[in-house]
């Protein structure tokens, strides 16, 4: 198996967990923090014995975003773009999360902030400790929400929450990140209520599980007649699947489905 | 049927009586567009053009690219005179003379060649994964296939010079609205969904299908006013087939036509 500089990745029962490694700086990303992290869902995703991939984190913080003490960032030693640090690093790594064909579940503590925040927001089910701290940061030190932030908080909370909550800093803590339907669930051991969330995933049908993430994610940026559009081609493909056949039968003889992914 | 090396061509495809199917086969490559490889992809279209039996010839890659340009390496030391004597504009040529409409399925990259063979078809169904492109600027040259002219003519100038000059690739979304591609779908479903649109135009009147390429392919080739009598015409020319008697017949008598493709 791969090893990474700065995150865990081990697989158990067809789970992957990718764990973000760098506890002395709350888990801030680096560089190689968000190449480790591309890689490791891109490895998950190529290994047919993985079914879901599980995202933590050791130490206080889950994810404090961009590790400032970058080269790259720091405007104290001159211009930086950090439009580039965006499209070579961040972006890539939400569209990683976004497009994973097998589901990211994500298992938070401590402190989420400012891209790490829009990290966990990417991930498609998410479980937090309680009491963690959910903060976006960017307006405090001059800057504006990015890695898709603004695009899910206006779909979950509305344009005026989220303008306080991205503008005055004020952090939101894990029962109102549940309230505002951000989290699946709080959990004194998030990270075992995330391998429960794994281990039932792991049971349905792979081409399912994969189609309906996408056609989610695409039912929340298009307009109904394209969705049903893309239901039907969706449908139509699943149909001639194995596994659907599976399923019918599974369900005629009264049993458990065994789906193979095909 | 003949062996090809560099692509898989079934008649029948899917045991539809009246559709072919030409799939790029160098894999290892992203399907670079080898001399080899181009003029094996014309000999099936003449192959397909001359079997009586197909109506519609489907063009397509593979799920990571359509076809990702030219084999660099085969041409990188090559002189303009090397370029001059080349014999692939010939066969670029020809592949106008296909008179059964040819669509472009498209999944991956098509990029530089990849994408002026995609637009040398009749239209493009693009997978959601589809990415299009013109990145010779990058390389130093510019496109040599119909790039600079038959993308400028599907997406007007502006569109056009941006690609062009910056070698930038659009996804699949942003080729549909600009009007490079047909249509999108779930790059799962793509040949699926690509084969029920060939079938539509398979069950359409062969000779009215011909007589409209020809006439909408004119429309890039002649004035408004010269193009709108060439259409006249070939309307003309449709009343002389005794599918168009059928066609007018079944539709009055409220049931499908069937058309014996004269």
């Amino acid at each position: 198996m791969k090893n990474f500089e700065t995150i865990k990745y081990e697989v158990i029962s067809r789970t992957a967990i990718i764990t973000i490694n760098r506890p002395t700086v709350y888990n801030a990303l680096n560089v190689q923090g968000k190449l480790d992290l591309i890689s490791a869902i891109r490895e998950a995703n190529k290994d047919a014995s993985v079914r879901s991939i599980v995202l933590t984190a050791d130490g206080k913080a889950f994810c404090s975003g961009q590790d400032l003490n970058d080269r790259t960032v720091d405007a104290t030693k001159g211009p930086v773009d950090i439009g580039h640090t965006i499209e070579t690093e961040w972006n890539p790594l939400i569209q990683a999360i976004r497009n994973s064909e097998k589901l990211v579940i994500a298992a938070i503590q401590g402190v989420c902030a400012g891209a790490g925040l829009s990290v966990a927001l990417a991930c498609d089910l998410k479980v937090a400790a309680p009491g963690v701290r959910f903060i976006s940061g960017f307006s405090q030190i001059g800057l504006a929400p990015d890695a898709g932030m603004s695009f899910m908080l206006v779909r979950q909370m509305g344009y005026t929450k989220a303008l306080e909550f991205t503008l005055l800093g004020k952090p939101l803590f894990s029962e109102t990140m549940l309230e505002y339907n951000f989290i699946n669930k709080v959990a004194e051991n998030p990270l075992q209520e995330a391998l429960e969330f794994a281990s039932q995933i792991n049971g349905l049908a792979p081409l399912s599980v994969k189609m309906v993430k996408k056609n989610l994610q695409f039912a929340s940026e298009k307009e109904l007649g394209e969705v049903l559009n893309r239901e039907k081609y969706v449908q139509r493909f699943l149909g001639f699947s194995a596994d659907y056949k599976e399923g019918v039968k599974a369900f005629m003889e009264k049993r458990k489905p065994e789906f193979k992914g095909q | 049927m003949k062996d090809f090396e560099n692509i898989l061509v079934t008649k029948n495809y899917q045991s539809h009586p009246h559709i072919g199917m030409v799939q790029l086969n160098r894999p290892t490559v992203l399907n670079a567009l080898s001399t080899a490889l181009l003029k094996e992809v014309l000999e099936a279209f003449f192959m397909l053009e001359d079997d009586s039996n197909i109506r519609v010839i489907i063009l397509t890659g593979n799920d990571k690219a359509f076809a990702a340009g030219s084999d660099i390496g085969q041409i990188a030391e090559a002189s303009a005179i090397d370029q001059l004597k080349d014999t692939r504009s010939r066969i670029w040529k020809q592949f106008a003379l296909i008179t059964k409409p040819v669509i472009a399925a498209v999944n991956g990259f098509a990029l530089g060649g990849g994408c002026e063979l995609a637009m040398s078809c009749d239209f493009i169904i693009a997978g959601d994964s589809a990415r299009f492109g013109q990145p010779e600027i990058k390389l130093g040259t510019i496109p040599g296939a119909g790039g600079t002219q038959r993308l400028t003519r599907a997406i007007g100038k502006s569109k056009a010079m941006l690609a062009v000059l910056t070698g930038d690739m659009m996804d699949a979304y942003e080729a549909e609205k600009s009007g490079l591609v047909a249509k999108v779908v779930p790059a799962e479903t793509l040949l699926q969904e690509t084969m029920e649109i060939a079938k539509l135009i398979a069950n359409r009147a062969p000779v009215a299908v011909k007589l409209a390429k020809e006439a909408v392919n004119m429309a890039f080739e002649t004035s408004l006013g010269e193009g709108m009598e060439y259409e006249r015409r070939n309307f003309y020319l449709t009343f002389a087939s005794r599918d168009q008697k059928e066609g007018m017949k079944a539709f009055m008598e409220k049931r499908e036509p069937k058309y014996q493709g004269n």
